[in-house]
C-alpha cells in the first residue's frame, strides 16, 4: 500500500487532479473566464471537433437522399397540389377583376346616365364566316331586348342588335358596313358618320365620313356617338382617329377610326334597353 | 327491320358529340386571320362513310347551329350543309371511292361553294368595293385551311367507323 503512494503512477495522478482542482479555483475567482485546462482543452480538441461535425452532416445528408425518397415524393405532391389550388384562385381571382373592371364602367356609365337601362349579356358564338366580327348574345326578346339596341362595354360602344330571337340577338360590330352611326368628334364639334368598308375589314377601323375638305379633325381625336335619329345614345365613345385622309371624290374627307374595343377578347356586354331620347 | 342498331346509335352519338365540338371550335380564331369552317369540313367527311338519310340528318344539324351563330345567314347554312352532305353521300355511294383524296376534294369544292355564295349574296350587303381583297385576304385562306383539316379528321372519321360498326346487319 505504501509502494502504491510512492510510485511514480500515483505521484502523476495526484499532479494531474491538483492541476484540474487548481483550474477550478482560478476560474471561480477570476469571473468570465474559464478554466487555463478547458481553454487548453478546447485549441486540441477544436480541430478534431470541426471535423467530426462535418463528417457528421455528411453522413446525414448522404442518408437522407437515401432514406427519404418517399418523403420527397409526398412533399413534390403536396406542392403540386398546392400549386394547382393556386392556379385556380388565381383564374377566379381574374374572372373577379374582369368583372369588377366591367361593373365600374357600366357603374360610370349609369351615373352619368341616370336614364339608360341595361341588361348585361354574354357573347355565346361568333360567325366565323363573317369578317366583320359579329356575334350572337345570350339575351333575346324574353328579357326585353328590340332591334337596334346598342351595345356597349364600359363606355364604349360595340355594336348594334340587328336580329334578335327569344333568348338570343345578333349583333352587328361597329366597323360593319351594314351599320351606320352619328359620330362627332369631341375637340372640333364636327359632325359625321362612322362607317365600315371592305378596306378595313381585317384591321377592324372604320371611317368617319362626311367630314370637309379643310377638317379640324386630326390624329388623337376622340370619335363619340352624336345621338342623331335616336338609335344611339350621346356621348358614347367609339374609338380615336389614327389618320385623316382625302374622300374619294376630292371634295371632302374621311377621318381613319380605330375602336376602342379589342373585339377578339370581348366576352361581356351590356345592352342598353332604353334611354331618354331613343327613337326620337 | 335493322338489327344490332346500338352500333348505329353509338356511332351517330359520337358524330353529334363531334358536331357540338367543332361548333364550339368554330367560334375561336386559330391565328390572326385564318380559321377552319370545322361545321364544313366535319359533315362532309362523315357523309363520305354515311347512307344519303344519315347525311343530310348531320349535314342539317351542323347548319343549324352554324345558323345560329351566324348574323346573316338565317337558314342558310343549314340548306346548303343539308345539300352538300346528300350530294356527298350520292356520290360516295356511285361514283367515288372513300378515300382521302375524295375527302379532301369534296371539301374543297364544298367550301369554294360556300364562300362564293356567301360572298354573292350576304358579305357584298353595304359593301361598294374590295371584295376581292376579301377574298383573297381572309375567305381564301379559311377555305383552303378548311381543306387541309379535312386530312385529319378524315381520318378520324374513319376510324370511328371501323371500330363502331355492326358484326352483322340482319334485315328482316
Amino acid at each position: 500500500m505504501l509502494n502504491f503512494f510512492k510510485s511514480a503512477k500515483f505521484k502523476i495522478i495526484a499532479a494531474v487532479l491538483t492541476a484540474l482542482i487548481a483550474g477550478m479555483v482560478f476560474a471561480a475567482v477570476s469571473s468570465g473566464s474559464t478554466s487555463p485546462l478547458t481553454n487548453a482543452a478546447g485549441f486540441v480538441f477544436a480541430p478534431l471537433e470541426n471535423a467530426g461535425v462535418y463528417i457528421a452532416s455528411k453522413v446525414s445528408g448522404f442518408a437522407l437522399s437515401f432514406a427519404s425518397s418517399k418523403y420527397y415524393q409526398k412533399e413534390i405532391e403536396k406542392l403540386e397540389l398546392q400549386l394547382e389550388e393556386y392556379r385556380e384562385k388565381l383564374v377566379g381571382y381574374e374572372e373577379v377583376k374582369k368583372k369588377i373592371e366591367l361593373y365600374e364602367g357600366f357603374l360610370g356609365l349609369k351615373e352619368n346616365n341616370p336614364d339608360f337601362d341595361f341588361i348585361e349579356a354574354t357573347i355565346i358564338g361568333r360567325d366565323p364566316a363573317d369578317v366583320f366580327r359579329s356575334f350572337v348574345i345570350n339575351k333575346g326578346t324574353a328579357n326585353g331586348i328590340k332591334i337596334n339596341s346598342p351595345i356597349i362595354s364600359g363606355k364604349y360602344l360595340v355594336g348594334v342588335v340587328r336580329k334578335v330571337n327569344l333568348t338570343s340577338s345578333v349583333v352587328y360590330a361597329v366597323g360593319d358596313p351594314k351599320v351606320k352611326i352619328g359620330a362627332y368628334e369631341i375637340k372640333s364639334r364636327e359632325d359625321g358618320y362612322i362607317e365600315g368598308t371592305a378596306e378595313f375589314a381585317f384591321s377592324g377601323e372604320c371611317r368617319f365620313t362626311e367630314l370637309p375638305k379643310d377638317t379640324a379633325v386630326a390624329e388623337g381625336g376622340i370619335i363619340c356617338t352624336s345621338g342623331i335619329a335616336g338609335v344611339y345614345p350621346r356621348d358614347l365613345i367609339i374609338g380615336t382617329v389614327t389618320e385623316v385622309r382625302d374622300g374619294d371624290t376630292g371634295l371632302s374627307s374621311y377621318a381613319v377610326v380605330k375602336p376602342g374595343i379589342d373585339y377578339a377578347s370581348l366576352t361581356d356586354v351590356f345592352v342598353i334597353t332604353s334611354f331618354l331620347g331613343q327613337n326620337e | 327491320m335493322l338489327k344490332n342498331n346500338k352500333f348505329l346509335i353509338l356511332r351517330g352519338g359520337l358524330f353529334v358529340f363531334f358536331i357540338l365540338t367543332a361548333a364550339i371550335c368554330q367560334n375561336f380564331r386559330h391565328g390572326p386571320r385564318v380559321n377552319a369552317f370545322w361545321l364544313i369540313v366535319l359533315p362532309i367527311c362523315v357523309s363520305v362513310f354515311e347512307k344519303p338519310y344519315s347525311a343530310m340528318f348531320f349535314g342539317a344539324l351542323s347548319g343549324a347551329l352554324w345558323d345560329f351563330f351566324s348574323g346573316a345567314a338565317d337558314g342558310f347554312n343549314a340548306f346548303f350543309l343539308c345539300a352538300a352532305c346528300l350530294l356527298t353521300s350520292l356520290a360516295a355511294l356511285n361514283i367515288i371511292r372513300k378515300n382521302l383524296l375524295s375527302a379532301v376534294i369534296l371539301v374543297f369544292a364544298a367550301s369554294m361553294l360556300y364562300v362564293g355564295i356567301y360572298m354573292a349574296f350576304f358579305a357584298s350587303r353595304g359593301i361598294s368595293g374590295g371584295l376581292y381583297g376579301l377574298f383573297k385576304g381572309f375567305y381564301l385562306p379559311d377555305a383552303l385551311f378548311s381543306t387541309a383539316a379535312s386530312v385529319p379528321v378524315f381520318y378520324i372519321i374513319k376510324f370511328s367507323h371501323s371500330v363502331i360498326r355492326p358484326k352483322k346487319e340482319i334485315y328482316q
